[in-house]
């Protein structure tokens, strides 16, 4: 039997023969101990996430509402969504929804990135306080968020209305009032997700060299300029990820209008993940529910698809 | 043994679920009645308590699923609805166990809410009977006469009662309860006893105008404070009675509860009486409300769960001891012998309300239960309430159009 001496050993590790890989032990280094160590969370992973993901798509195509037998319905839970004006109507309000997260809440987040790490917030100090300040709302409860908007939308003694009538404006019933309650519910959203994209923002904006905004202004570029030709550019792909963030996680608003207005009134605030509940649990249809879940699914995949190709021609 | 739920603690064991802690306490009121420790002594009763959605969410899911649920389950008026679709019913059918017992309760409160095709899968305890409440105080400082006799009655003291900061009434616009009480007094419901949607017809259209002109035309009402999670009576429409801009109401002895907690300075003042006469029919009072104790089939000790069901509901041991924890006035006749029920309200200037109520009782209209209860009322909500009470529709249209709604539900 062959041994290796010391030196030989340090020989090869100098650059001699290298070393043959060690043949694990079951049990050993290499051997079953690390899949054993995950195992855990993938079995929790498979019977909590896989198996109900993949039960939901085998329910989506069966009629079953009720107590007895399952029947197979094929696509007739898909082509239902088509013509149930409450579920387009949903479709609707999710919609708008998401659009105002695209439209109205990313620009505005990357305003306050801008603004905290500009000129507008002069110090460290301000800078990490408004940094707080703006990240709160994101981990405040939704049922704290709800129960405080209910406060400030209130019709008789709530601080919006009692900001409008001092300033002599018309007051309005925000929760109950059918083409303002969208909006009211929009505000909201806007208030509490501003805080965590505009950080998002800010990281972007970290990263952006300063030699780059230098040399922009060596060149003799303004403030202006430089943000459309030199910061924006360079930020885009965090606003890629703003974006198709902020319309994955619209299509599944659920709590905000739900403690607010419950979706009403008549339907005005009703959203995919309201109606989805709606269907499973109080209509107790659920071979339909699981087809609003696809249907949601689906959306925000193709609209997450989409924004990433435009992503993606837009920089060839 | 089943994981969880009826069985999972053994042959010993009853579990109950609940979704409100006073109801809980009527069913851990009978367990320490003589009747259940002889019957059932060994037995433990495992109490939990949900909030409501997510206990009646969660009993759907156990017993679609087939495991997991309760021995005996507290099932809200509203939702018993989700329980009777399809060919199995998930509760066990009481009918036989129930036996003569039926003779001794207004079934209209008791088991209508829980029958399905002749068959009683529940047995509620709480009376339900729709009365006027009013401050008779104001009335009186007005020269008002009461007791009123008809609606129009009503609308002239409401106008005279009535000004930019106090109205009559409090009429709600995100849920359908004031138009369900109204068409029953004008003799007429949601659903016929096949199950099938009436609610478009002349008296419940008689109803929703006479709710909308209050508000909108003789402006004797104004609309009821509402939340998203209480559309019925929250903290903000109790302060409103608190603060005296409303001074009347009609609703159930459950409703008129709120008044006594949060609006106890007014005591002495209010009174009540029965529906008054006008509109339709002009029956004198309403059913609404109720939840009703079922035994699921999942049970493994479905005797013992009936037992408890029927101590707690269908005795007058069980029933006053409810009475006294939470004013519930029963459905079961015979507590109404008892000294309890017989004694005056002072809040309501002595009146005695447990024979009120009683005295209404039979009067109180048939409740027509369907597959689609709960979704058709929910669609009333949208589709009428909202819109109607807001003068955005016209009651007539609202109502008819419900029609296609309800009847596209039925077939899915």
């Amino acid at each position: 039997m062959e041994t290796r001496s010391g030196e030989n050993l340090a020989t090869e590790r100098q650059g001699g023969t290298a070393p043959k890989p060690r043949r694990g032990r079951p049990g050993g280094r290499g051997g079953m101990a690390p899949y054993l160590f995950v195992l855990p969370f993938f079995l929790i992973y498979a019977v909590f996430l896989i198996y109900p993901v993949l039960a939901a798509f085998r329910l989506s195509f069966y009629e079953s509402s009720g107590f007895g037998g399952d029947t197979f319905a094929g696509l007739a839970n898909y082509t239902r969504l088509l013509r149930d004006p409450r579920y387009l109507e949903a479709l609707r309000n999710t919609t708008l929804y998401a659009l105002a997260s695209v439209f109205i809440l990313s620009p505005l987040a990357l305003l306050v990135a801008i603004s905290i790490r500009s000129f507008v917030v002069p110090t460290a100090t301000f800078k990490s306080f408004y940094r707080v300040v703006f990240f709160l709302p994101f981990i405040t409860s939704f049922v704290v968020i709800a129960l405080m908007f209910n406060l400030v939308f209130n019709n008789e003694f709530g601080l919006l209305n009692n900001a409008l009538s001092s300033l002599g404006l018309p007051t309005l019933d925000w929760l109950r009032n059918e083409r303002v309650a969208l909006p009211a519910i929009i505000l909201v959203g806007i208030w509490t997700y501003l805080g965590i994209n505009a950080l998002y923002f800010l990281a972007g904006l970290q990263n952006v060299p300063v030699e780059v905004i230098e040399a922009a202004a060596v060149d003799g570029a303004g403030r202006l300029q430089t943000f459309w030709r030199v910061t924006l550019p360079l930020l885009r792909p965090v606003i890629l990820f703003v974006v198709v963030q902020a319309t994955i996680f619209s299509y599944q608003i659920f709590e905000i209008p739900f403690l607010l207005t419950g979706g009403g009134p008549s339907d005005s605030t009703l959203t995919l993940a309201i109606y989805l509940y709606e269907v499973g649990f109080r209509q107790f249809d659920r071979g339909y529910a699981a087809a609003i879940g696809y249907s949601m699914a689906i959306i925000a995949i193709v609209l997450a698809a989409v924004q990433l190709l435009a992503a993606r021609r837009f920089d060839r | 043994m089943r994981w969880w739920g009826a069985g999972w603690f053994g042959g010993n064991t009853l579990e109950f679920w609940a979704f409100d802690e006073g109801r809980a306490n009527l069913a851990r009121a009978a367990i320490e009645t003589d009747a259940w420790k002889g019957a059932h002594g060994k037995m433990k009763v495992n109490f939990r308590i949900f909030p409501y959605e997510q206990m009646h969410d969660k009993l759907l899911t156990s017993l679609v699923s087939g495991k997991g649920a309760p021995d005996v389950a507290d099932v809200e008026i509203s939702r018993f609805s989700n329980f009777i679709k399809g060919d199995e019913l998930p509760f066990i059918d009481l009918s036989d166990r129930i036996g003569d017992d039926i003779n001794d309760v207004y079934k209209p409160a008791a088991t209508d809410p829980w029958t399905w095709q002749g068959k009683i899968y529940g047995v509620g305890n709480e009376l339900n009977t729709c009365v006027l409440a009013y401050r008779r105080d104001l009335m009186e400082d007005a020269g008002i006469s009461t007791p009123f006799e008809t609606w129009d009655d009503v609308v002239a003291a409401g106008e005279e009662i009535s000004n930019n900061d106090r109205k009559m009434f409090a009429l709600h616009d995100l849920a359908f309860g004031d138009h369900y009480m109204l068409s029953q007094s004008a003799g007429t419901a949601y659903f016929d006893d096949e199950g099938n949607y009436i609610g478009d017809n002349d008296r419940s259209v008689e109803a929703m105008q006479f709710l909308r002109d209050m508000v909108h035309d003789t402006g004797i009402a104004g609309i009821a404070p509402a939340v998203a999670s209480d559309n019925w009576y929250p903290p903000q429409y109790r302060a409103a009675f608190r603060a005296e801009k409303f001074v009347a109401l009609f609703g159930p002895p459950w409703h008129l509860s709120f008044l006594l907690t949060d609006v106890p300075d007014q005591s002495g003042d209010w009174t009540v009486q029965e529906l008054p006469s006008g509109l339709g029919e002009g029956l004198p009072t309403a059913n609404f409300g109720g939840t009703g104790q079922c035994v699921t089939t999942q049970s493994q000790n479905p005797d013992a769960a009936y037992d408890l069901v029927r101590i707690a509901n269908l005795t007058t041991e069980g029933v006053v001891a409810d009475f006294k924890a939470r004013t519930a006035y029963p459905a079961y006749k015979p507590a109404y012998e008892d000294p309890a029920l017989q004694k005056p309200t002072e809040y309501f200037g002595g009146q005695k309300l447990g024979q009120v109520y009683s005295d209404l009782a039979p009067g109180l209209p048939p409740f027509n239960q369907s597959t689609v209860w709960g979704q058709a009322t929910e669609a009333l909500n949208r589709e009428v309430i909202t819109p109607v009470m807001q003068d955005k529709k016209d009651a007539q249209t609202a109502l008819t159009d419900l029609r296609a709604t309800v009847e596209g539900m039925k077939q899915g």
